[in-house]
């Protein structure tokens, strides 16, 4: 890879970066979007154990990777939407780069605020519910974590791709959120509502989240990891499809505010 | 007219016009009164043992979950009426206007809050009739008391916020963190016993922590008229914080120039 | 300075472009064909709504024709986008499409690298466009600070980036003050000179005046008119009009006693003053022998002569194309 591109992406990179550091300044998010974080893990360990849930590792386990979803399906549809309300997606439309490129690469940063908040979440929830050695272990399972945020990072753009022109993008981001909560085995065990397991086959987060429970308690988990990586490669492929349809239909249309 | 129904006419007129901006952004309220609502309910009701989840159950999580989704829409839509009145440019002609903004506000409240608590409650009853899990009030007449108390409480929470919010640029980071807070402060859903001690204290100032003991009071046993008492005293003292920040806000802008004047 | 073959820089063939679909067809442009050589520049006049916004984005690439063939320095403008992007710029203006909270640095910078310009080359560029719309003193603050001209300005730096062999601009002067806009003209003139093709569509006539060479006049999506600038002048019906103001008894300028170099005139009264404005097919130093005639036997207080505005023009012309 020649460093001319190297040095176009990481352009791309910088202008994530600077647009979301301009609405979301570091002293708001430690302030706000980083302990509603540690709040929302906490809430569901919590639900989890007064509920007689499966119990209070299943539920630190499944609430640690659930913050992940806030910044990758939700938040991240800010990077579509701000072309749309600042009315610069025809530049993105007459550039060099492929428009699906240079949104993964200005999303870059909503993967770095996911992990900055589930780093946070483990240490401040597991001190609270007294399982700081379970904590140090899920910390020490970063990359597989990193792997979740990439895969709902993917399905956040796939979505946001299709639903930014229709102003859906709020509620189709927080839809896949709470989809995630109902059908992944986050709180609720897999098998509990089978109506919803076939669906959260197709979700980011299920199989990662398998897969360091596996790895957690010794089982095998290089099935669920690889089944994780393929779920993100195909909603990965779901937000290129999603781009290039947005940029032909403008291009049909005439319309730039997405289609 | 005299000025009492001409208030009245002025709240109505607002309310339904809020309800048409509303029904505008209903993306907002399919997410705030149907998915999550629905979603919390199923994951609560699914969580224990099928042989646990009594009709007392079912009852409390209704409520917590209605509870949830109430505050929820306080701070995602209510508190941000007047941001949004601001960033369309409007905010300039309901401050000078010949009505008392105070009435606007509280109209448009009334209206939002409505279209909420009745989708929210739909929701609910759909979910609960889905799953086929009954629930059970003793006392439905005191339970229809604090849900007034709680949607009154709601408008109170509203003007108070609405008037703090306007001058944010970071609104929607606020709404969210003041969503867990609560949720765990007052105990809608997870017991006040779960918390640290040392900040349990901090839910006595929450009156969603004594609206859910009292309506939860309405399932079985007699209704918790103190904790009703606490809603009504609490609210009161939201109606004094939230006249001074309303009176900041709007001086704020005539003096400074802070709000966007067309 | 063109692509494969000597050609136009910019060309358009039998352009059609239709919105909607079944009853509710809007038809934006109608056969529209031109052609716009290397180092010429070019003012699409109509009213809104004419098509001429439709026109520019086609001839960008961002935007299909229905039918018809355009293209731009040789390459086709739907088949060959890549080659047409690379040799083209497009000034849109407005409030929107820049990014409001980042800077107009940083705003240039992400632009000027999607547009292909390299790493080596960009920083230098960026410095030269700012200094050409002088907003270098700006270009560290949010452009969401900025005014309206301080944003259409910033448009045109990112439009003058890339050095392109054909730019578009659409409205380029809109929000920009008297002094800008001629600042702005200037840049535009020495890229024409440079051999830069202009099509340059603008609600100010003086950008007209200033930079074409020629003017198409779009009308119901079809070109109505394809004129010289003087020819366009002329189609007005005249060059210039003489304002006389006076006391008493108002000079005769029924048709039979104008003479033949005066288009028309008219006459009003009011008490016992008048004013008289004679419209003139040519303006040259014979006309003060023919005022000296018409004016002998009466009294004036004052002549003002203005020459004729192409708003006068394009007023005429579309009431023509309207009738």
């Amino acid at each position: 890879m020649s460093s001319e591109r190297l040095w176009r992406w990481a352009q791309a990179v910088r202008i994530g970066y600077l647009d979301y550091k301009a609405s979301n300044p570091w002293r708001v998010s430690a302030t706000t979007t980083w302990p509603r974080a540690i709040l929302q893990c906490l809430f569901f360990v919590i639900l989890d154990t007064a509920a007689g849930g499966p119990g209070r590792a299943f539920a630190f386990e499944g609430a640690a990777a659930l913050i992940l979803t806030v910044p990758t399906s939700v938040q991240i549809a800010s990077v579509p939407s701000t072309d749309k309300w600042m009315g610069t997606f025809y530049r993105l439309r007459l550039g060099r780069m492929p428009a699906a490129g240079v949104m993964a690469l200005r999303a870059i940063p909503w993967l770095l605020e996911a992990m900055i908040m589930l780093v946070l979440s483990i240490l401040a929830v597991g001190a609270l519910t007294n399982q700081l050695p379970l904590a140090f272990r899920l910390l020490a399972l970063a990359p597989v974590f990193l792997l979740m945020a990439v895969t709902n990072a993917a399905a956040g753009l796939a979505v946001a791709s299709f639903a930014v022109g229709r102003n859906a993008d709020v509620l189709l981001g927080n839809a896949l959120m709470y989809l995630i909560i109902a059908a992944d085995g986050v709180v609720v065990p897999v098998g509990r509502l089978p109506w919803l397991d076939d669906v959260g086959r197709f979700l980011p987060l299920r199989n990662g989240l398998l897969a360091v429970r596996a790895i957690i308690a010794g089982r095998p988990w290089g099935t669920h990891l690889l089944l994780e990586l393929a779920v993100g490669a195909v909603w990965a492929a779901l937000a290129v499809a999603g781009f290039s349809f947005q940029v032909s239909q403008a291009r049909r249309k005439g319309a730039d505010a997405y289609a | 007219m005299n000025r009492w129904s001409s208030s009245v006419s002025v709240l109505l007129a607002c309310a339904r016009h809020q309800i048409l901006v509303s029904v505008r952004s209903w993306h907002f309220y399919a997410i705030l009164a149907i998915v999550q609502p629905g979603v919390l309910l199923l994951v609560t009701l699914s969580l224990p043992r099928r042989s646990q989840v009594t009709t007392y159950y079912v009852s409390q999580a209704a409520l917590g979950v209605l509870l949830i989704s109430f505050w929820s829409c306080i701070l995602w839509t209510s508190a941000n009426i007047l941001r949004r009145e601001r960033m369309e440019g409007t905010l300039a002609s309901c401050l000078t206007g010949v009505r008392d903004l105070r009435l606007v506000l509280v109209g448009k409240l009334l209206g939002t809050n409505a279209i909420s608590a009745l989708i929210t409650m739909l929701t609910v009853m759909t979910v609960l009739a889905a799953l086929r899990h009954p629930v059970r009030f003793d006392h439905v007449g005191w339970l229809v008391v604090g849900l007034l108390a709680l949607f009154l409480s709601g408008l109170i929470l509203g003007v108070g916020m609405a008037s703090l919010f306007v001058l944010s640029r970071f609104g929607p980071q606020l709404s969210g963190a003041l969503m867990y807070p609560v949720f765990l402060l007052a105990g809608l859903l997870t017991p006040l016993s779960a918390l640290p001690s040392g900040i349990r204290w901090l839910s006595w100032g929450i009156s969603l922590r004594w609206t859910k003991t009292f309506l939860a009071s309405t399932i079985q046993s007699s209704p918790d008229l103190p904790a009703l008492g606490m809603v009504v005293i609490l609210s009161a003292g939201y109606a004094i914080v939230a006249a001074v920040a309303f009176r900041r806000f709007t001086m704020i802008a005539l003096r400074e120039g802070t709000i966007d004047f067309v | 300075m063109t692509g494969p073959g000597r050609g136009p820089a910019i060309r358009a063939d039998g352009l059609c472009r239709s919105f909607g679909r079944k009853a509710k067809v809007v038809t934006a442009l109608d056969g529209v064909s031109f052609e716009v050589a290397a180092g010429e520049a070019v003012a699409l006049l109509g009213v809104n709504g004419a098509g001429k916004t439709t026109l520019i984005k086609i001839l960008s690439t961002l935007l299909l024709p229905t039918s018809g063939h355009a293209s731009i320095a040789g390459h086709d403008v739907v088949r060959q986008t890549k080659r047409v992007r690379a040799v083209t710029s497009v000034v849109f203006g407005g409030d929107r499409g820049l990014y409001t909270r980042l800077t107009g640095r940083d705003n240039l910078r992400f632009f000027g690298m999607l547009s292909g310009l390299g790493r080596g080359e960009l920083r230098g560029r960026i410095e030269a466009a700012l200094d050409l719309v002088n907003l270098t003193t700006a270009a560290g603050q949010p452009v969401e600070t900025y005014s309206r001209g301080m944003r259409q300005r910033l448009h045109l730096a990112i439009g003058f980036l890339t050095r392109p062999q054909v730019l578009l601009l659409d409205e380029p002067t809109v929000g920009l003050d008297p002094v800008e806009s001629d600042r702005l003209r200037n840049a535009v003139l020495a890229m024409r000179d440079e051999g830069v093709a202009i099509l340059l569509t603008s609600h100010y006539l003086l950008d007209v005046e200033k930079l074409a060479t020629r003017v198409l006049l779009l009308s119901g999506g079809r070109i109505r008119e394809n004129m010289t600038l003087a020819q366009f002048v002329r189609e007005s019906g005249h060059a210039a009009t003489i304002t006389i103001r006076g006391r008493g008894t108002a000079p005769d300028i029924s048709a039979g006693q104008l003479p033949a170099t005066v288009a028309s005139g008219t006459v009003r009264s009011s008490g016992d003053r008048w004013e008289a404005d004679l419209r003139l097919r040519e303006w040259n130093g014979d006309v003060f022998h023919l005022l000296d005639k018409l004016l002998m036997a009466v009294q004036v207080d004052d002549v003002q002569v203005r020459e004729t505005r192409l708003e006068d023009a394009f007023a005429a012309i579309s009431a023509q194309l309207t009738a």
